[in-house]
């Protein structure tokens, strides 16, 4: 995992030292709101994002992103019936999920050139998720990638119209298709918002 | 500025060891109690039952297959007054011809992965419940149950239909709970499994006679 990232953040490096005019290097804390059934429902605070933007036009830019979460709660004793009634699990569980999107992105600006610029976007891609269930002495572990599709909607504020840097606020929603038997899952979902700086155009 | 851009690995390397194990100080020693049921079963069609007062164990020592103490006998014990209150009649002999058979596993000191389909952790070869040849059928399988390991420290209890063994050709297993826990591990081991017991009936309301 942390090799994935590091890499990703090496290839931002050396593509970033070049060409800034029509690039942009983003990097943010991500606060993310499970909203994945019953299971989960505490908002994780522990969450980042990365991400490379190039503009092919002035209000259009394409580029990869690679966010992260970590999501922990405590589910007290209670008891799961399955959908169809044919089955059920009583217990206490500690419920522990990993999340890493891997995203190509674009985005459409509405004001180019101002000191605020507000955009709309979507990144579609993979996801990595480690999904596991602790109980009594036990772990249940389920690891795997599905599609994602995380629509955005955000803006880039800098103090000055021509300063190389600037402040990111995002909100995004994002679906995956990772699957979890551990409750009988086929789909993650999560609204994130982000606070983060940029770098560059 | 240039610079700058040693902020993003220097970031990422620090949020990525935050993460940590999860706080599991929380989790009780409670048994983790799992129940799975044949969709078409119909409880009401069997009045009778047998349950051996000896549990099956299963554990790394290939001598150590039968568990016969007052422990085992608590936790069949519970199975009976569950069955009763249920409205089934137990009877004496499992050649009394019952309707079910009751059997309870206990693994110990021993880690099953996943269950496939058709693989059974009771029949380990030879004869069961005096039907040689017919391996255990768990109609449940492949349909998505819940049961997905089965740990150390885990009691299993199966319900076995006998009354329609010799017309299926197989032992259909209607009903089974996998529960979980601290078995040998903790001081109130036995009286954890006896409330796993009662659990896997009180999320099981449809085993009734009526």
């Amino acid at each position: 995992m942390k090799k994935i990232i590091i890499t990703f953040s090496i290839v931002f490096l050396f593509v970033g030292t070049g060409f800034a005019q029509s690039n942009l290097f983003g990097v943010g804390w991500e606060i993310n709101i499970p909203n994945n059934n019953n299971f989960l429902s505490k908002t994780s605070y522990a969450g980042g994002k990365l991400e490379y933007r190039h503009f092919i036009k002035k209000n259009l830019s394409v580029g990869v992103a690679v966010n992260w979460a970590y999501y922990d709660q405590y589910l007290p004793r209670q008891t799961f019936q399955k959908p169809d009634g044919n089955g059920a699990v009583t217990g206490d569980f500690v419920a522990q999920v990993f999340q890493l999107p891997l995203t190509a992105t674009v985005h459409y600006y509405f004001h180019p050139g101002k000191t605020i610029k507000p955009y709309v976007g979507v990144g579609l891609g993979g996801q990595y998720m480690g999904q596991s269930l602790y109980y009594n002495v036990y772990v249940s572990e389920d690891n795997n990638w599905g599609f994602v599709a995380r629509p955005e909607l955000g803006a880039i504020i800098k103090p000055a119209k021509f300063d190389s840097w600037g402040i990111l606020l995002a909100a995004n929603y994002s679906y995956s298709t990772n699957k979890t038997a551990l409750i009988n899952s086929d789909s993650f979902q999560n609204i994130g918002f982000t606070i983060g700086v940029v770098f560059g155009q | 500025m240039k610079k700058a851009w040693l902020i993003v690995p220097l970031l990422t390397a620090t949020l990525v060891s935050c993460m940590k194990s999860p706080d599991t100080e929380k989790l009780s020693n409670s048994f983790v109690v799992q129940t799975s049921k044949q969709p078409d079963a119909e409880f009401n069609s069997y009045k009778t039952y047998y349950i051996s007062d000896t549990i099956a164990l299963k554990t790394t020592n290939p001598n150590d297959t039968l568990w016969v103490d007052a422990g085992a006998k608590q936790l069949v014990d519970a199975v009976k007054t569950n069955m009763n209150a249920r409205g089934y009649t137990f009877v004496n002999s499992n050649h009394s011809n019952p309707d079910l058979g009751l059997g309870l596993t206990a693994i110990k000191d021993l880690n099953i992965g996943v269950i496939y389909p058709g693989w059974w952790w009771g029949y380990w070869g030879g004869c069961y419940w005096g039907y040689c040849g017919y391996p255990p059928y768990y109609p449940w399988y492949g349909g998505g149950g819940v049961i997905y390991s089965v740990p150390t420290g885990t009691i299993i209890l199966d319900m076995i239909d006998l009354k329609n063994a010799t017309a299926n050709g197989k032992l259909y297993v209607p009903w089974g709970a996998v529960m979980s826990g601290g078995l040998g591990n903790t001081a109130n081991d036995l009286q954890l499994g006896v409330e796993a017991i009662d659990q896997s009936f009180t999320q099981s309301p449809y085993i009734q006679t009526q």
